[in-house]
This record gives C-alpha cells, sequence and structure tokens, in this order.
C-alpha cells in the first residue's frame, strides 16, 4: 500500500448529534474548553455580523479571480502560463479557508448572502455541503480528539508521504471523493454514518448526485475538445496551486496535542502579511476562531489583541511556524507519542466558564 | 407538578436584543429581552449539543448558539435548520413591578 494504513483508534466509533436520530444524545465528554476573560458587552460587539465589509471583500476576491483568469486564459500556449495559472490558482484556493467561516453563518449579517458564497465557496473546493458541515460540526465540539474529530488531518505516526500528497490536494479531494460518490447512490459512508442524521441523508444524497454530475460533466467537457483547459479553471486549481492553503492548514493543529480541552495546545494561531490573510480569510487567527466561531472572520485580528496575553506564542508568518510543525511531523513519523508542548501564559485573569460544556439537562 | 410562576430576574439585567442565564431547581433557562422590549423564555441549552444559549449572539427574533451556529426563533422556539433539528421549549412570561417571571412546571 502507497499510504500508511490510518490507527484504528482515529476512526469515528460513537454517534453524535444530539439533537437527531443519533444514539447519542450527548457531548461527547463532560470536560470544559478552556475560555479567555472577556466581558459579555464586547462578545456581543465581536460577533455583530455587516454585510457592506464582507461584501467589498467578496467582490474584490472575485474581480481578481475573473480577473487573473482572462490573464491566464490569453498565456495558454506559453511559458507565461505557469505563473500565470499559478497566480490564478492561487486566488481561486482562497476559496476553501473563505468556505470556512461562511459555514459557520458568521461572514455576512444577510443569511441569503452568506448562503450563495457559502455554497459557491464549497463547490470550488469540492466539499458537498451536508456532509461537510456535520463533519465540521464534530471537529468544533470535539477538535483533535482521538476517535471523535473526523478532521484530523495528521494522525500518529504521522505518514510522510500522506502529507507530501496534501501539497498537491491529492489526500483531501480523495477523501471528497469517497464521500460523494457513495452518497450519490444512496450509501452512507461509515463517517457520515456516525456524524449526518438520518434526516439530512436525503438532502446530502442529491447534494452529491449534483456535485458527481458537475464533475462527469466537466471531465466530458474536456475529453470532447480534447483539452484539459476547463479543469485547469475549475477544481484544478485546488491542486496545482495548493501551497497557501497546505502550509495554513497543516499550521493550524498538526504535531500538537490530541484530546486536550485547551485550543491554546491543540491550535495554532499566525499572523500573515495582509495579502496572505486576505487570501486565507484570517483563518490564521485559528485559536481565536475555535473559541468563539460565531465571530466573525473580520474581527478576529481585534479579539486577538484583546485576549493576547492569555495565549501562547503568536507565530508571525508560515516560515515561522512550518520551522516547528515540519520538523515534529518528521519526528512523529516514528515517534508517534511526540507533539508540541506549548508553553502557556501564567494564568492571570482567565477563567473556566459553564459556556461549552456539557451542562445538565433541563428537567422535563 | 402543576405550573408556578418564578421570578427569573429584573427587567434592567437584561439588554435589548439579548439573552441572560436563569437557572432554577436544577433546570437551566434562557431569559430573552427582544428589540420590542418584550421578554421571552426557552429552555438554556441547544438542542443539538447542550451548549448554553444565553453565551449566543441575539439578532431580530433569533438567537444563535455560540458553538455551532445552530439558530432558534426564541418566540416559537422553532429551530432554523442544520445543526439544530429540534425545537426550544418556550416558557410563558410576565413582567410585573420590574420583575421578570417564567411559567414553568407541567
Amino acid at each position: 500500500m502507497l499510504f500508511k494504513k490510518v490507527p484504528e483508534k482515529y476512526s469515528l466509533s460513537a454517534d453524535f448529534s444530539a439533537n437527531t436520530d443519533l444514539s447519542v444524545a450527548e457531548p461527547s465528554g463532560d470536560q470544559t474548553w478552556w475560555m479567555p476573560d472577556i466581558k459579555r458587552r464586547e462578545l456581543k460587539q465581536l460577533m455583530q455580523r455587516q454585510d457592506r465589509k464582507p461584501l467589498f471583500n467578496y467582490l474584490l476576491w472575485l474581480t481578481l479571480l475573473v480577473g487573473t483568469g482572462v490573464l491566464a486564459f490569453f498565456t495558454l500556449g506559453t511559458w507565461w502560463a505557469v505563473p500565470a495559472f499559478l497566480l490564478y490558482g492561487t486566488i481561486y484556493s482562497s476559496c476553501d479557508p473563505r468556505s470556512h467561516d461562511l459555514g459557520h453563518g458568521a461572514t455576512f449579517k444577510s443569511r441569503w448572502l452568506n448562503a450563495i458564497f457559502c455554497n459557491l465557496c464549497l463547490f470550488m473546493t469540492l466539499k458537498e455541503p451536508i456532509d461537510w458541515r456535520w463533519r465540521h460540526t464534530r471537529h468544533h465540539t470535539d477538535t483533535i480528539h482521538v476517535g471523535l474529530d473526523p478532521e484530523i488531518l495528521v494522525t500518529r505516526p504521522a505518514d510522510l508521504l500522506r502529507i507530501a500528497a496534501d501539497f498537491f490536494f491529492i489526500m483531501q479531494a480523495k477523501g471528497e471523493l469517497k464521500a460523494i460518490i457513495p452518497h450519490a447512490f444512496g450509501v452512507v459512508t461509515h463517517d457520515a454514518s456516525h456524524y449526518v442524521p438520518k434526516t439530512e441523508w436525503k438532502k446530502m444524497f442529491w447534494s452529491s448526485r449534483f456535485y458527481l454530475a458537475c464533475i462527469l460533466g466537466v471531465i466530458a467537457w474536456c475529453v470532447a475538445i480534447g483539452s484539459i483547459v476547463p479543469l485547469l479553471f475549475i477544481w484544478g486549481p485546488r491542486f496545482y496551486a495548493n501551497w497557501l492553503n497546505y502550509f495554513g492548514f497543516l499550521s493550524q493543529h498538526a504535531g500538537l496535542a490530541e484530546d486536550s480541552y485547551d485550543h491554546r495546545l491543540n491550535t495554532r494561531t499566525f499572523t500573515m502579511n495582509p495579502v496572505f490573510e486576505f487570501l486565507y480569510a484570517n483563518l490564521n487567527y485559528h485559536i481565536e476562531h475555535h473559541i468563539y466561531p460565531s465571530i466573525p472572520y473580520y474581527n478576529l485580528p481585534v479579539l486577538h489583541k484583546m485576549i493576547k496575553e492569555e495565549l501562547p506564542y503568536t507565530y508571525t508568518g508560515l516560515v515561522d511556524v512550518s520551522r516547528e510543525v515540519l520538523p515534529v511531523l518528521w519526528r512523529q513519523a516514528h515517534d508517534p507519542g511526540y507533539f508540541t508542548s506549548r508553553t502557556l501564559p501564567p494564568v492571570k485573569a482567565s477563567r473556566v466558564q459553564p459556556a461549552f460544556s456539557a451542562a445538565p439537562a433541563p428537567a422535563e | 407538578m402543576s405550573k408556578i410562576w418564578v421570578r427569573a430576574c429584573a427587567t434592567s439585567d437584561v439588554d435589548e436584543e439579548d439573552v441572560i442565564r436563569f437557572d432554577h431547581a436544577g433546570s437551566t433557562y434562557a431569559i430573552y429581552r427582544s428589540p420590542d422590549d418584550e421578554f421571552f423564555a426557552t429552555d438554556g441549552l441547544c438542542t443539538h449539543e447542550r451548549v448554553h444559549l444565553a453565551d449566543g449572539l441575539v439578532m431580530d427574533n433569533i438567537v444563535e448558539c455560540p458553538k455551532h451556529n445552530g439558530r432558534f426563533d426564541y418566540r416559537t422556539g422553532a429551530a432554523k435548520g442544520a445543526p439544530v433539528c429540534v425545537n426550544l421549549r418556550t416558557y410563558a412570561t410576565r413582567v410585573d413591578g420590574g420583575d421578570v417571571f417564567i411559567e414553568i412546571g407541567d
């Protein structure tokens, strides 16, 4: 086998989702996630959404996408096509981190704007919305908890070949297609059966059929014209220009503690230059995003400034964070017990609040 | 158990378009004040994964769970889409002399 088998312990083994027909109607543990010391009124301000700021951001992104796409098209057949498509593909691949905040419904004040851009971005990055939404919900409930989080990118022992393959989006795309294809035929995957409630299955099947039809349609288009040009513009960029997302996503959680109830220990925040943060939709403020998923991406830097004294070291760029991540992954390939233990600042005003805990159920 | 009225909070305890938590007899509730200055009450925990809604965001007549962003109409308890599918239980409220009361019990 080309890739190492993912250890059994990472397979989902329990049903989740309280409000559904799935058998376990509880959060997975009685633990409480660490929370920073922040006043309710400040939090409310940070959670406020608007339309104008994200709309400007998204229209700028789409303008850049179309502009670089036209440029790339006219360079076809020349060596200029290489940098032109790399530029187009990098801007295109911004759809993936963008879909993240949109998926939480936190970006736009208007729900319809959120829905339009969310579905567009998910489609561009080949993620079927129903499966992804429920899967990602699990990731936020039990971030990097073995056997509970279906989005652990690097399992231990680290498979370096698998990690390298994802530079070209290969493993992630394979994972998405391994769900889309059976779901299109009405067969629910093992993982999805653990986190997607039965009431959502029909919707997921039809959504997957739409995705599969589109994928086959684009492939048929390529075959008909004897060219891969259509794929260079749609989905292809996720493979040939995944570099920014690759290092960004590796930096979020890889090499950190498993089974911790403190996002500061299993998640990283790193800053980047304004262009990269624009493309990455501020998802580099990842500790902040996990603590408060309701806060829109444009307020995450504000939250970061407010709580930075309670956070561990903030990496100052992709090079800085990769200097830590890559050697850890190398070591984890041979030593599955090893992980980066982050140094936390001395406890000052931090507190534990019961917000995200498994609270007692209301009396019937 | 018959229905009883219980004092939940003072009207001034809840900002307009906001929510607070109220615990009583081993149960937890969420008390809302709408933009129209009306008070509403629901169960305090999201029906999805039992997160306290009092930590969420109130927008008009909607409360959004802080953990997975599930939304409810707090006036009716209606779930407004994934990942919440089960409605919230609601409770009658009344304001008397600057205090908010909720009616609980079977």
